[in-house]
């Protein structure tokens, strides 16, 4: 008995313990932006702020680009999403429930370019868009997001379908529904969750892309908010109170959905992560 | 499968995905091997990268950061799985906290890290004034420079580890843990004679997986180091992009483009080759 409720209390130390470690830098960097820059350096090893302050976070909305950014990030996550997930929805209907010449082939080639990673196409696509004439555009971007996210959106939707029983597809037909009533009244409700999960996956992806969103946008104002803030890194040199506010800023929005889906989204990583 | 209905309408709903993808990666793919071959008309260019001592000096800091990474990222996420595996406490704390790392950005990940490892007041050399040791500029040493980016990218993917290792680890019958028990087998014994080996295939899925996405790695590169001291941290990836984007050749970012693809091509392939090995397993 004595020895169980030891054992017991162990693990839950190291489980505190180990969870403190890993959220650490993240508790650091929350802390560091509550401090103003003359307690940083003077006190540089408090977790908690002897004089905690809001000012590093007015600095950044009030003097920096930071709201454009975010309207920004905003407008092209929530556009590719909705793109991304009703192109990927009609798709994985097709593929999940109707068969057609070549259907097998072809979405295999469709996931094979999602194998491919995105950092080979760039050039390509920088070059091409330049010739174009379409650089610096929002919605080249959204559309390069799309069709990155495309294959594995609907390899998971595919798979969210594929869990429909058919009988409810022949009872249906029975009843005199078309293709299109089907997908409205029948699929995509039971498929909801997997919807909602692609979803929020897409709006995760944009919201934190780099890469791609630095080499596409070159006027200020266009930026999303992760090219934003690599911006910042040297207009606040020593200063790194508002830089830090503006990373927690950042991630705000994506800490909050984390905690209202939580469970679902871990679930739905494991199945969508064990896929792509 | 529930191709019930034959339909060549279906095709129909497929064909936006279709053309997004052929416009943005296809068309890309094509005009990035035009590019390097100067419209087909010789791989010169392709060749001279393969002798380029830059293009194998960057390949090598390739291998030297994914294969840190990769390790790390398993051993950690093992331990961390293992941990889970035998705590019904972590069991449920654990998923959630491992995964927020992963949820951040690169970009603030990068700036958190670079934060810590501050010279003069970033809590890393803080802890070591502490205990005595000397504070150094983490990031301007090229091997310290490795070690944080590689720390940092494991912080962020150790999560996906675990979920991974976990899902894995919770299949195997506890019938096996029961009988071993009750042949007097040790916990440690357990561990390597039983659990390990059951495992390893999926590991080593996991080995290649995390191997194609390090190796493709930039946005974090980019803003920790930059490419390191004096290119110390180059890894290929960072190096094409350069090539392309600073120096604007981008006749020879095409052909480092393509070695990369090259690259991953074989990482696939051995990706499926480990990945039937593991659902073998299963029969």
């Amino acid at each position: 008995m004595y020895n169980h409720f030891n054992k017991k209390m162990l693990w839950a130390v190291i489980v505190i313990f180990t969870s403190f470690m890993i959220l650490f830098p993240i508790l650091w960097t929350i802390s560091t932006s509550f401090k103003l820059d003359s307690e940083t350096l003077s006190e540089p090893g408090r977790l908690i702020p002897r004089k905690p302050t809001l000012q590093n976070y007015f600095t950044v909305w009030n003097s920096s680009p930071m709201p454009i950014y975010f309207k920004n990030s905003f407008i092209v996550a929530g556009v590719e999403a909705l793109l991304a997930v009703t192109i990927s929805t009609l798709a994985a209907v097709a593929f999940s429930r109707f068969y057609f010449k070549g259907s097998d082939i072809l979405f295999i080639l469709l996931l094979a370019f999602s194998m491919i990673p995105s950092l080979v196409y760039l050039i390509g696509q920088y070059t091409a868009l330049s010739k174009l004439g379409l650089l610096n555009s929002h919605l080249s971007l959204i559309v390069i997001y799309a069709a990155t996210r495309i294959p594995i959106t609907l390899w998971i939707l595919k798979d969210s379908f594929d869990q429909i029983p058919s009988e409810l597809d022949e009872a249906a037909l029975l009843d005199g529904c078309g293709i299109l009533d089907m997908l409205i009244h029948i699929h995509i409700p039971l498929a909801r969750s997997g919807i909602a999960g692609v979803f929020f996956l897409n709006v995760l992806f944009c919201w934190n892309e780099f890469i791609v969103a630095l080499t596409l946008i070159s006027s200020t104002y266009k930026r999303t908010i992760p090219v934003g803030i690599n911006s910042f890194i040297d207009i606040y040199g020593i200063s790194y109170g508002p830089l830090l506010a503006a990373a927690i800023i950042a991630s705000i929005p994506v800490l909050i959905l984390f905690i209202i889906l939580g469970r679902q989204f871990v679930e739905g990583l494991t199945e969508g992560a064990v896929k792509g | 499968m529930f191709n019930i209905i034959k339909d060549k309408r279906a095709f129909w709903f497929t064909l936006p995905a279709i053309i997004l993808v052929a416009g943005v990666l296809a068309y890309p793919a094509i005009y990035t091997i035009m590019m390097s071959t100067h419209n087909f008309s010789t791989i010169q260019l392709l060749v001279d990268t393969f002798t380029d001592t830059r293009v194998y000096s960057s390949l090598w800091k390739s291998v030297i950061f994914v294969g840190g990474t990769v390790i790390l990222h398993l051993v950690l996420g093992l331990i961390l799985a293992l941990i889970a595996n035998y705590s019904p406490i972590a069991k449920n704390i654990f998923p959630f906290i491992v995964v927020v790392p992963w949820v951040l950005s690169d970009v603030v990940t990068s700036i958190m890290w670079r934060w810590m490892v501050n010279p003069n007041v970033g809590i890393l050399n803080i802890v070591l004034k502490q205990l005595g040791m000397s504070s150094q500029n983490w990031l301007s040493v090229p091997t310290t420079a490795f070690v944080i980016l590689i720390i940092a990218d494991t912080w962020k993917g150790v999560g996906l580890a675990f979920l991974f290792i976990l899902s894995s680890l919770k299949k195997i019958p506890k019938a096996l843990y029961d009988s071993a028990h009750v042949d007097g087998a040790g916990e440690f014994r357990i561990l390597i004679n039983i659990t390990l080996p059951i495992i390893t295939p999926t590991l080593l899925v996991l080995a290649i997986i995390f191997t194609i996405g390090t190796f493709n790695l930039i946005n974090i590169i980019y803003i920790l180091t930059g490419g390191g001291p004096f290119n110390a941290t180059n890894v290929l990836a960072l190096h094409m992009y350069k090539t392309a984007f600073f120096s604007l050749d981008f006749s020879k970012g095409a052909s480092i483009a393509v070695v990369i693809f090259l690259v991953n091509i074989v990482f696939t392939l051995i990706y499926f080759r480990f990945l039937k090995r593991s659902q073998d397993i299963y029969r």
